[in-house]
Formats: structure tokens, C-alpha cells, sequence
């Protein structure tokens, strides 16, 4: 059964991709932000089943906000999609609980990891 | 052969690339002036037929059958409609006057937030990915710098995108060109060999299209994309306090 998925990320044009990739897959959108604090205030209100979560954007990024997200709902499914470096921060955002961090180019990795949590 | 150049010697000169833009911001301004002169003028004008007509009404209205109308010329009555004309007519002045003053300060405002975001749009169009436009207000102009901020962003995805790919595809050509030299020295495949530096030299190309591009929060480093700052405050520090287990795709604390 498909997830109701928020996906945050501050460029349009990635946000259509992601979804285009998990509604695809079967799984449903029910919200998008572009950054960190409508990302809060999205995740407050729709109660998303998982969100998918850039990095780097303006206003809130999205580490800051997956940590309050997670200060809200110590049970949010976070996945951090993003261009920086895995190996390097790949362990930055498992230690702040979110589910995984994999690169946004890498669809089939990022399905997998969604179907899997 | 193009040469791929690290970021730091190629940081977009955004003074040059503004420069341009600038003449164009002239131009508006002396439209908005001289639209500003035209209808202060136009008040102006519009004042004096105003302050005519209104000193000719009195005039007729004042005057009486009986009157001869020579004797309307008698002092009293002339003076009081010049000095009644001559009133209107400067008050007409300083209505001309003033509303181009007004004007002229109401513009400045106006044009205030539609300069900066030239400016950030500017920016953008030289390479400047990483200063958004700020968003101060919820009307034309915060809806544009929106606009501004989403194009940045895209774009930055686009040469990210293309920088990582070709960086991965370089690679497989490079193995692909260590095997074959291996397997076949000297001339043996030449046209494939040939081919092959074709390619790569294609994709270092592409590649070096992100080199010359500032980007947000993000830098090219050392063959890796790193963020330029301490993206999520204390995120850093504390992954710094503990020893690294590894990148890994799954795995939940």
C-alpha cells in the first residue's frame, strides 16, 4: 500500500521530479513545501506517513527542521534527499533519527528506502 | 581541449555582469521623471483653466443688467478679479509643484523593491546562485522574488546534477580507456581509443559548466559537493563528537 508522502525541497522543478518518481511508484503526495518552516507547519497539519527532506534551502534548512519535526513527533519517517556529499553526511542525519539519507539522483535507492521504512 | 578549472578561479565577476543592468534602470528612471514633469504640468494647466474659468464666472456672475458696462472697469471691482485671478493662479502653481514633488518621492519608494530585485536577478543571471532575494512583502513584488529564488534554485539543481553525473561518467571512461590501453597498446584500437577521449572530453566540458557558478550553501571541493556552513547549527559538531560508522542507506537509531 503507497504512503502519503510531504516532500520538501526548495527548487520546484526537484519537488516535480520526486513526485513524479513516488506517485509512479504508488504512493501518494499530499503536501509540498519549499522549505524548512512550511515543512513544521505542513507536517503539523497534514501528518504525513513519511517526509522526504532536503538539505540545503533558504529561510530553514532541512536538518533544522527535521529537528523539530522530530521534537513534535519523535516517531516522524524523515528521509534526507540531497546533492552533499553521503559519505560525509550521510552519518550527520542518521544520528538527528532520521530513516536514511540517500542521494536525490539515485531513484532507485530512494524507493527502496521508502518501501522499507 | 577544455580545461576544467577548480571554482575558485572562476568565481563569476558580478560587478561586470551587473554593469549591464544598470543603463536599463537609467532608462526607467528618466521615463518615470519625465512621465512625473508631464503631469505636473498637466495639473498645472488643468489649475490655470480652472483659476480662467472661475475668475470669468464671478465676473459674469457679478455683473448686472444695470451696469453699464463701461463702468465695470471702475477700480474696485477690476482690482479685486485680478487679485481673485492671480490667486487661483498661484494656487494652481503650488499644486503643480507639489504634486510633482510628491510624485517624485512616491516613485522612489515604488521603484525601492523593484531595484533590488533587478539587482538579485542580476545576480542570478551571472552565476550568483547563492544570495536569495529577500520576501518582504505579499504582493507583485514578493511573488517575484519567489519567482527569482525558485529559478536560482532549478538552476542550481540543473549544474549539480550535470556536474555529478559527468564526474561519474569521467570516471567510467577512464576505466574503460586504462582497460583497453591495457588489453590493446600502442595503435591497436585507435578509432575506439580516439572515440573515447572524444567523450570524455565532452563530458569535462559539461562538467566545467558548474565551475564558473556560486552556489547556495553548497561548493565543489576536492571532486565532493560540501555544504559551505554549518548547515543546521549544532548537526556538525555533534556528528564530530562521534566516531564515524559509515554512511549507510538504512538504519534507523
Amino acid at each position: 500500500m503507497g504512503k502519503r508522502i510531504l516532500v520538501v525541497d526548495d527548487s520546484s522543478m526537484m519537488r516535480k521530479m520526486i513526485e513524479k518518481l513516488l506517485v509512479n511508484s504508488g504512493h501518494t503526495i499530499i503536501g509540498e513545501a519549499k522549505n524548512g518552516a512550511e515543512a513544521v507547519e505542513l507536517y503539523k497539519n497534514l501528518k504525513p506517513d513519511l517526509v522526504t527532506m532536503d538539505i540545503t534551502m533558504r529561510e530553514m534548512d532541512g536538518i533544522t527542521a527535521a529537528k523539530e519535526i522530530l521534537h513534535h513527533d519523535d516517531a516522524a519517517q524523515i528521509i534526507f534527499l540531497s546533492n552533499l556529499d553521503e559519505e560525509k553526511y550521510g552519518s550527520d542525519a542518521l544520528q538527528l533519527g532520521a530513516v536514511g539519507y540517500v542521494n536525490k539522483r539515485k531513484s532507485v535507492e530512494i524507493l527502496d528506502l521508502i518501501n522499507s521504512a | 581541449m577544455a580545461q576544467v578549472k577548480p571554482s575558485n578561479q572562476n568565481a563569476p565577476d558580478v560587478a561586470r555582469c551587473t554593469a549591464d543592468f544598470k543603463g536599463r534602470r537609467l532608462q526607467t528612471r528618466m521615463r518615470l521623471f519625465v512621465a512625473v514633469i508631464v503631469c505636473a504640468y498637466s495639473l498645472f494647466g488643468l489649475a490655470l483653466v480652472l483659476s480662467t474659468t472661475a475668475s470669468s464666472a464671478w465676473l459674469q456672475a457679478r455683473k448686472s443688467p444695470q451696469t453699464d458696462p463701461a463702468a465695470v472697469g471702475s477700480t474696485g471691482t477690476a482690482l479685486f478679479s485680478d487679485i481673485q485671478r492671480q490667486s487661483w493662479m498661484w494656487a494652481g502653481l503650488m499644486i503643480g509643484i507639489a504634486s510633482l514633488g510628491a510624485t517624485f518621492v512616491y516613485s522612489r519608494k515604488l521603484l525601492a523593491p523593484l531595484d533590488d530585485l533587478r539587482l538579485k536577478a542580476a545576480r542570478v543571471a551571472c552565476g550568483r546562485l547563492d544570495q536569495p532575494a529577500e520576501i518582504r512583502e505579499e504582493d507583485e513584488t514578493g511573488a517575484l522574488a519567489e519567482l527569482i529564488n525558485d529559478i536560482a534554485a532549478n538552476q542550481q539543481e540543473i549544474l549539480l546534477h550535470l556536474w555529478n553525473q559527468t564526474g561519474s561518467s569521467i570516471q567510467v571512461i577512464d576505466r574503460l580507456q586504462a582497460s583497453i590501453n591495457g588489453q590493446f597498446p600502442n595503435d591497436g584500437l585507435a578509432g575506439i581509443k580516439a572515440d573515447l577521449a572524444s567523450v570524455r572530453n565532452h563530458m569535462e566540458n559539461l562538467r566545467a559548466l558548474a565551475d564558473g557558478v556560486e552556489f547556495f550553501q553548497v561548493q565543489l571541493t576536492n571532486g565532493k559537493i560540501a555544504a559551505t556552513k554549518d548547515v543546521g547549527g549544532g548537526a556538525r559538531r555533534q556528528a564530530n563528537q562521534l566516531e564515524s560508522v559509515g554512511s549507510g542507506l538504512t538504519g534507523r537509531r
